[in-house]
């Protein structure tokens, strides 16, 4: 059947090599840089990346990895779900309620530019040292862009598709359901895409804060030691982490969004 | 108008039908402002007619003269500012059931198939889920569009989907089916074809359509009847029969009465814009 858009999509995807490998390129560019410059500087700072491997499969093999591992990820998830939970009522409050907007937008707007990480001693003495000072901070992070997406993405419901609602005699939640997160979804995605990241960097930074255990920890106790390897080992593991994460969501975002056409992730 | 088959007075069959005195829908002086910059705009102004049951309405106008507005407010989703709306004898308070809307874009979800976006308004009437389908099959053979049942509306030409935008809205079993400017955003030939196959569904419905466009061509072609409106302040220019014969087809575009309607409403049109005509550079697609 006659689709030019997509046939024209097609082509070009087929015309340039992978996608995935130009990826790939960048990042093996600059591992080459790294070795490169590992190699040279002859600093204990700078370790190789065979250096590096050899100390993740030591902290995999003693368990260290794993178990603060686990904790990292089991705080930084509590954190986003509440975050997802809390910034989707948010923004679908937003778009449909004038009221919700005008209070909200100069809220968000205002308190987005502070640096939330300030206020971490603050929470400490709320909350006492812990998961919960950490898992509100990675709230408060995440918060932004959840909502902001969700908020973006309900309202690119058109008039004609709540109208077409009314017509049908759809009720507010059936609505909900059928009509405005379908539509906000692509929007909510690209939020949480946008909170992955940020909620790594948040949970490992409070670890690093007054705790001994985490990622976090792992990586200043390294540091403690003197041990470069050590704290890259962490620094890589993150990386990892964090790519897989965006990638996770890319996937969710092509099966889940299948009908937009063009855009990649 | 002509075609109007009267029944034999012999025929003993006691029929349901309303009052034939009473018409189906009596729009009554109908006024709609709103300010705009400070500024008071009238949108519609003293607007009445009545349109019986069955009736194919076309209402013709320039961009800009509340003809959009109108059907919006039969359609219940605006509110009038004066005069009165009653279907059927009783006042429209709403949008419902009874008046299919279908708008300029076809607004089919892109995440539902066309059959899960016909069968959607059977859904939410709580049919369940293999019924719903069954209804929808039906309804996309009736627009001519079986085969496409599993595609997605982005697979689809501007055309089909209005075709099953059509199919979805006559899902609801409309009263009444409101049809803002639908075919306005296709292009020539495509509109031609959708026009015939309106034509021929319609004729075969029994519905009461009001028909909205810029088109004098399309307006006589479809209509039983032309209400004609001017811009600023929107209200009923003129009120016109059309007089061509049913069936209507490919052969009624070629009747020279056809060309006459054309220049009568092409005149009216031109009247009413006056010497400003060309000033917001609104000239008619004709």
């Amino acid at each position: 059947m006659a689709n030019p858009t997509a046939t024209a999509t097609a082509a070009i995807r087929n015309a340039s090599p992978g996608p995935s490998l130009r990826r790939l390129l960048g990042i093996a560019l600059l591992l080459a840089v790294w070795e490169l410059v590992a190699n040279t500087s002859g600093t204990r700072l700078t370790p190789t990346l065979r250096e590096i491997g050899t100390r993740i499969a030591f902290d995999l093999e003693t368990g260290m990895l794993w178990f603060h591992g686990r904790l990292t990820l089991m705080l930084a998830f509590s954190g986003l779900l509440i975050a997802v939970v809390i910034g989707c009522a948010t923004g679908l409050l937003m778009a449909r309620s004038r009221w919700a907007e005008a209070m909200m937008q100069p809220l968000l707007g205002a308190t987005y530019p502070i640096p939330r990480l300030a206020l971490y001693p603050i929470l400490i003495l709320l909350f006492g040292l812990g998961a919960a000072p950490k898992v509100t901070l990675v709230v408060l992070e995440c918060l932004y862009p959840m909502a902001l997406g969700t908020y973006v993405g309900a309202r690119s419901v058109t008039k004609d598709q709540l109208w077409l609602a009314r017509n049908v005699g759809a009720g507010w939640l059936r609505t909900l359901r059928d009509v405005t997160l379908p539509a906000a979804l692509p929007a909510m995605l690209t939020g949480l895409r946008a909170a992955a990241p940020i909620m790594l960097i948040v949970i490992v930074v409070t670890e690093m804060i007054g705790e001994n255990r985490g990622l976090g920890y792992m990586l200043m106790l390294a540091r403690a030691n003197f041990e470069p390897d050590g704290v890259l080992a962490v620094v890589a593991v993150l990386g990892v982490l964090g790519f897989l994460f965006d990638r996770l969501i890319a996937l969710l975002s092509k099966l889940l969004v299948f009908w937009e056409r063009g855009v990649r992730m | 108008m002509s075609g109007n088959i009267h029944a034999p007075l012999t025929s003993g069959t006691a029929t349901m039908d309303p009052p034939a005195d009473q018409p189906q829908l009596r729009v009554a002086s109908l006024g709609k402002t709103f300010s705009r910059n400070r500024k008071t705009v009238h949108a519609l102004q003293d607007v009445s007619f009545d349109v019986p049951r069955g009736q194919f309405l076309s209402i013709l106008g320039p961009s800009g003269c509340g003809k959009s507005t109108l059907l919006h407010i039969i359609g219940g989703f605006e509110q009038a500012s004066s005069g009165s709306l009653l279907l059927d004898g009783r006042p429209v308070a709403g949008p419902g059931r009874d008046r299919g809307m279908m708008f300029q874009q076809a607004t089919l979800f892109p995440w539902k198939t066309i059959e899960s976006n016909v069968a959607w308004p059977f859904i939410v009437d709580g049919h369940k889920r293999g019924e719903a389908r069954e209804r929808a099959h039906e309804l996309l053979a009736t627009v001519g569009l079986s085969g496409f049942e599993r595609s997605y509306p982005a697979e689809l030409s501007g055309g089909m989907r209005q075709r099953a935008a059509l199919a979805r809205t006559l899902g609801l079993s409309p009263d009444i089916l409101l049809m803002d400017e639908p075919f306005g955003a296709l292009d020539a030939q495509t509109r031609e074809l959708m026009q015939e196959e309106l034509t021929r569904i319609w004729e075969h419905s029994g519905l009461t359509v009001i028909f909205i466009t810029h088109d004098i061509d399309e307006a006589v072609f479809l209509g039983d009847r032309v209400l004609v409106m001017g811009a600023r302040p929107g209200r009923i220019i003129a009120d016109v029969d059309v007089e061509l014969g049913r069936p209507r087809g490919t052969t009624t575009k070629k009747d020279p009465q056809m060309a006459e309607y054309h220049s009568h409403f092409w005149e009216l049109i031109r009247q009413e814009a006056g010497p400003q005509a060309d000033r917001n550079g609104g000239s008619d697609r004709s």
